[in-house]
């Protein structure tokens, strides 16, 4: 009879079957597979149910928060699903097997093929976003060491309908019209006769000198207001 | 009393960079009984980071239609499929000396399931050459270390040979039946009847025209009764075989067994991940097989003359 231990010869690997694109390098993946247990789900088949159960929330809702650790697995899962996706089409029968296994809720598969696949055509960086956020704990549990929390990350597809995470960038407001023309005003000034003979007199009462340079400077701006309008009307 | 330090000092330069760096990147990860395991670390050579942005979308393919076959035409290019051994620099210089090598001696594409017939040269065969025919079972290795398995059946008794694709000593390689099979591992052969792996050794090469493509051989195999050498039943379960002739009243019983007995992933084919970390992505393949295209279009004129003199020759 055949023997019942496992004597299998070491396989050649199902390598290089098919031509996958690179991961763009947002994703991390110089690291082994991270074990995601929970209690009913064990093993490595457990696993993937689990890694299941957040894609279907991230298709679902676009942006959820989770362990981070538990995110750093989802996020590559996730962009090779949707490129699997774009390469195949959905009458190719493996990626609908895919789909079918990683999305739990079915109506979302639609929305894989038909919202985000064009979405993401024309893209050459990641779909996902990955932030990092604090471990939501009260200050009791920290001094005494009751619990030890994971990291929680926020996952977010991009091109999102959603209000974004990120702050509004800094656009520098020297190009403004008001900004240009007070830098041309305060040049004129300090060019002026009026400024130089202030400044001899400077020495003698200082807090008078501020004052009347200000208020000629208010003057000078009234005066190129009336200009523009002025232009304006023309 | 002086020895002893001496030793101590060469010992503490010589322990290796990586290690102590591998010793303070694991820190970061929870210890103890009930934490959170982050993920073994690789080593630092694992080479999937893309150096520059890509320019094309993710929704078009990088490599052209012509070097699609190559990575089935020359898969000992690529480098090794585990991410641990991958490197860079290993695999630059190892292309460099197989290429040095091909200069020299004509190494054709075969694949797995091709009839061929090496000579090495042997000092203690007689004549100094031993030369053998046989199926291509098992092709394995990546770069300098890769080799291949043939079979045949002499006097009755079955017999293996393992060659070094780069090793000096074999003299030539010649394809005497370029065909494809359906299994890219043909290693069940030694539990079939021998009726599939018998070859005459004086089999005559067969004349095929150039650029033609492969032809696949759809044959399914019959294998002895039991008991065999190796349970085929668990492999098959694994990665499917196409290649065995199934068997009434015992493939169900097998499959079941398999499943019950061991910790199994049941899902493995949907795990995207462990398949993209054993592939090895586009980006990373074009510019091998640019400079191998390159390399063919330099030679191709000079190894078709050579080919034709040995025909002549005969």
């Amino acid at each position: 009879m055949v023997r019942h231990y496992n004597n299998a010869l070491p396989r050649p690997s199902t390598a290089n079957k098919k031509l996958i694109p690179i991961l763009p390098p947002e994703v991390k993946v110089k690291r082994g597979p991270i074990s995601l247990n929970k209690v009913w789900y064990r093993g490595s088949s457990g696993r993937l149910i689990v890694i299941g159960q957040h894609i279907t929330q991230l298709f679902k809702f676009e942006r959820i928060t989770l362990d981070y650790h538990h995110a750093l697995e989802v996020q590559g899962y996730t962009e090779r699903l949707i490129t699997e996706a774009m390469r195949n089409g959905d009458r190719h029968i493996p990626t609908m097997e895919l789909a079918d296994f990683y999305i739990h809720e079915k109506q979302l598969v639609h929305k894989l093929f038909k919202v985000l696949v064009p979405r993401y055509i024309d893209y050459t960086d990641s779909f996902t976003k990955l932030w990092r956020l604090s471990p939501a704990l009260s200050r009791e549990d920290i001094i005494t060491g009751k619990v030890r929390h994971a990291d929680k990350g926020c996952l977010e597809l991009k091109g999102n309908p959603l209000p974004p995470i990120e702050p509004p960038k800094y656009i520098s407001r020297k190009s403004y019209l008001t900004n240009v023309l007070l830098d041309a005003a305060k040049k004129d000034f300090y060019a002026s006769k009026q400024f130089s003979d202030n400044q001899t007199s400077k020495k003698k009462v200082e807090t008078s000198a501020w004052l009347e340079n200000f208020n000629s400077s208010l003057e000078l701006i009234s005066i190129y207001r009336n200009q523009i309008s002025d232009i304006k009307h023309i | 009393m002086v020895l002893p330090r001496v030793i101590k000092l060469i010992h503490s330069y010589n322990v290796p960079l990586y290690c102590q760096l591998r010793s303070a990147s694991r820190s970061w990860i929870y210890k103890g009984g009930k934490g959170i395991d982050k993920g073994k670390g690789f080593s630092f050579t694992y080479t999937s980071t893309p150096d520059d942005k890509r320019q094309i979308p993710l929704s078009q393919k990088l490599i052209p239609e012509e070097l699609e076959s190559m990575r089935l035409k020359y898969p000992e290019f690529l480098p090794s499929t585990k991410p641990e051994h991958r490197n860079k620099i290993k695999t630059v210089l190892e292309h460099n000396d197989m290429l040095q090598r091909r200069n020299n001696i004509d190494i054709p594409e075969f694949y797995v399931g091709s009839i061929l017939a090496v000579t090495v040269s042997d000092p203690n065969a007689a004549g100094k050459i031993s030369r053998f025919l046989g199926i291509c079972i098992f092709r394995e290795g990546t770069g300098l270390n890769s080799c291949f398995t043939l079979r045949n059946i002499v006097d009755r008794e079955g017999i293996e040979i393992r060659y070094d694709l780069y090793n000096p000593t074999i003299r030539s390689i010649e394809v005497i039946k370029l065909e494809k099979r359906l299994d890219q591992d043909l290693r069940y052969l030694r539990d079939a009847e021998p009726q599939y792996s018998t070859f005459p050794l004086d089999m005559e090469p067969e004349l095929r025209k150039e650029g033609a493509p492969v032809p696949v051989n759809p044959i399914k195999v019959k294998m002895l009764p039991l008991p065999w050498s190796i349970d085929w039943f668990k492999i098959r379960y694994q990665h499917q075989t196409y290649g065995i002739e199934k068997m009434r009243g015992v493939w169900e019983y097998y499959y079941k067994r398999s499943v019950h007995n061991r910790h199994h992933n049941e899902y493995e084919q949907f795990d995207l991940m462990k398949e993209y970390r054993s592939h090895i992505p586009e980006d990373a393949q074009l510019p091998i097989w640019n400079k191998l295209s390159d390399y063919e279009k330099s030679t191709s004129e000079i190894k078709k003359k050579a080919r034709r003199a040995k025909m002549i020759k005969r």
